[in-house]
């Protein structure tokens, strides 16, 4: 071989050299100098970041995110009942810029030109992409209720359904509450951020009153006559605060009982509802939910205010080289989860790695398990396998929620798995 | 930076045979099912990324034998062994995709 080749071959070492006469490597070199950027450092945002130099060593990925430190609505009920301290379901962003190589800017996407494939932020240059991910998660509807907005949410009705400073104003409300008072939950119609969430919170509540409140109540006022993990959350509810008595600490009125609320008086905490008129001394008012604002800003959502997607990638179905995952995402029968959330995100980064390297993406595969605490140490949870059937998300019919039990290990050990899962979960998507 | 497992699809083609021939199962070869890794993907968000997990209720699934796994799936799935979810689970996956996945974890080191 003449030297110089030789020199030259050594000199773009052994990927280079490949290159020249293999086409994985060749593919290999368009990872290379792709970038991908994605906003939105939530749990999708982070597990795609994170995932996507798994499946892609030498990509070029930029994170853009706000906040320096992130707060998972996961478990922050527990930090409303005092279980756990804020810090203990905040996250930052350093694994991912130390250990995978993700360039994190913390900065806020203020425009887009998608025939020019940019973002421009706020303070930065504007970023130039291959493909975009947005993980925009959820924002809330105002308005649709006489007397609740998002003055009345930050002051003195708070939904605390995004954790941070309305989990603690939450916290501090039930602390204050006096002995024998009413805590009303206002429960969001579907589809909603964390099925469950409205009825573990109720659960935890209820709980945190018999140490702390004994003659204290939780009503939940509730739109819908279903919700996820209804049955046994009913059982567990009977188990432990003597549901369907009338000593009973809960009170869920469905919708055909008047549960949907028609005003709201913040001043004097009373919310009218169909069933009658309510006052009480902590109300947790969760707002009807839309995919978050930078959705709408980026022309991302359908009327009804979600994001459309191609279910095999996630790249929207209106802008192309974009992918949607998380809350904000159309994903059919996925409930709209952080687990659901970061099981996209793995579809979505293997798609954009498969396509920037010239493959066809492969067959998805995905998956939500979900755990409620129904009380501190009785756990409740559900489990299910998705697939992509002509280009609907399906949900496989054998898996489901927790079985009725008289064995007391069953639930007792739901509780112990949530613990296990937060941390590893969010190692998962973070660290 | 961080290792790759990779996939063998021939030894896998051929342990699909054997394992429908032995298991006499009815297993159509031809609906396309998700590779190993992206079903173990699934399984890292409660059994650690790449299936190493470090608390006290999770167990690891990096490095585990390929058999022990297909058999675990399969004793959840038909409800021979005990759970508190992977039977829930197991249900989701037929034997195609059970061998992928364990031949996925079973080839991390």
């Amino acid at each position: 071989m003449h030297s110089s080749r030789r020199d030259f071959l050594k000199s773009l070492g052994v990927a280079g050299a490949l290159a020249l006469t293999s086409g994985p490597a060749l593919a290999r070199t368009r990872s290379r100098t792709a970038h991908v950027v994605i906003i939105g450092g939530g749990i999708g945002g982070a597990t795609a970041a994170k995932y996507l130099r798994l499946a892609a060593p030498q990509m070029r990925i930029t994170l853009v995110e706000p906040v320096r430190r992130f707060i998972t609505c996961l478990r922050s009920t527990d930090v409303v009942v005092g279980h756990m301290d804020l810090d203990d379901i905040t996250f930052t962003y350093d694994a991912l810029r130390a250990k995978y190589g993700i360039r994190v800017i913390h900065d806020r996407a203020v425009g887009f030109d998608p025939q020019k494939k940019t973002v421009q932020l706020l303070e930065g240059f504007p970023l130039a992409y291959d493909k975009l991910v947005v993980s925009p998660g959820i924002d809330f509807i105002y308005g649709d209720v006489d007397g609740y907005d998002q003055e009345a949410a930050a002051t003195t009705l708070p939904h605390a359904w995004k954790a941070g400073p309305q989990t603690l104003l939450l916290q501090k409300q039930l602390r204050a509450m006096p002995q024998g008072g009413t805590f009303l939950l206002v429960a969001p119609p579907n589809p909603f951020r964390c099925p469950p969430g409205p009825y573990e919170r109720a659960s935890l509540v209820a709980e945190w009153m018999i140490r702390h409140n004994p003659t204290g109540k939780v009503v939940i006022l509730d739109p819908k006559d279903q919700f996820t993990k209804d049955v046994p959350f009913k059982k567990a509810w009977e188990r432990l605060y003597g549901y369907n008595t009338p000593q009973s600490r809960i009170d869920w009125i469905s919708a055909s009982n008047g549960g949907k609320v028609l005003k709201v008086d913040a001043a004097s905490r009373t919310v009218t509802a169909q069933a009658g008129t309510f006052r009480a001394d902590v109300v947790n008012y969760i707002p009807p939910q839309r995919a978050g604002t930078l959705a709408f800003r980026m022309g991302l959502t359908n009327r009804e205010g979600w994001c459309p997607v191609d279910r095999h990638t996630f790249e929207s179905s209106i802008v192309k080289d974009v992918h949607v995952i998380g809350d904000a995402a159309v994903a059919d029968s996925m409930p709209k989860s952080g687990y659901s959330a970061n099981s996209q995100a793995k579809v979505a980064v293997q798609a954009i790695a498969d396509l920037i390297e010239g493959r066809t993406p492969g067959e998805p595969s995905m998956i939500n398990v979900c755990y409620s605490l129904a009380g501190e140490h009785y756990g409740v949870s559900i489990a299910d396998i998705f697939k992509v059937v002509d280009n609907r998300i399906v949900k496989l019919p054998a898996s489901g929620v927790s079985p009725i039990t008289e064995s007391p290990a069953q639930p007792l050990l739901e509780a112990v798995y949530q613990r296990n899962w937060h941390r590893t979960f969010a190692n998962d998507c973070f660290a | 930076m961080l290792p790759s497992p990779h996939q063998h699809p021939v030894r896998l083609t051929a342990l699909l045979a054997t394992l429908a021939m032995a298991s006499g199962a009815a297993i159509s070869s031809d609906i396309p099912i998700a590779t190993g890794k992206m079903i173990g993907d699934t399984c890292a968000s409660c059994h650690g990324t790449r299936g190493r997990s470090f608390d006290e209720y999770m167990p690891s699934l990096a490095g585990i034998n390929r058999d022990q796994l297909v058999q675990a799936m399969q004793d959840y799935r038909e409800d021979r062994r005990a759970s508190v979810v992977m039977n829930r689970i197991a249900k989701g996956y037929n034997d195609r995709e059970i061998l992928a996945v364990a031949e996925y974890f079973s080839r991390i080191r």
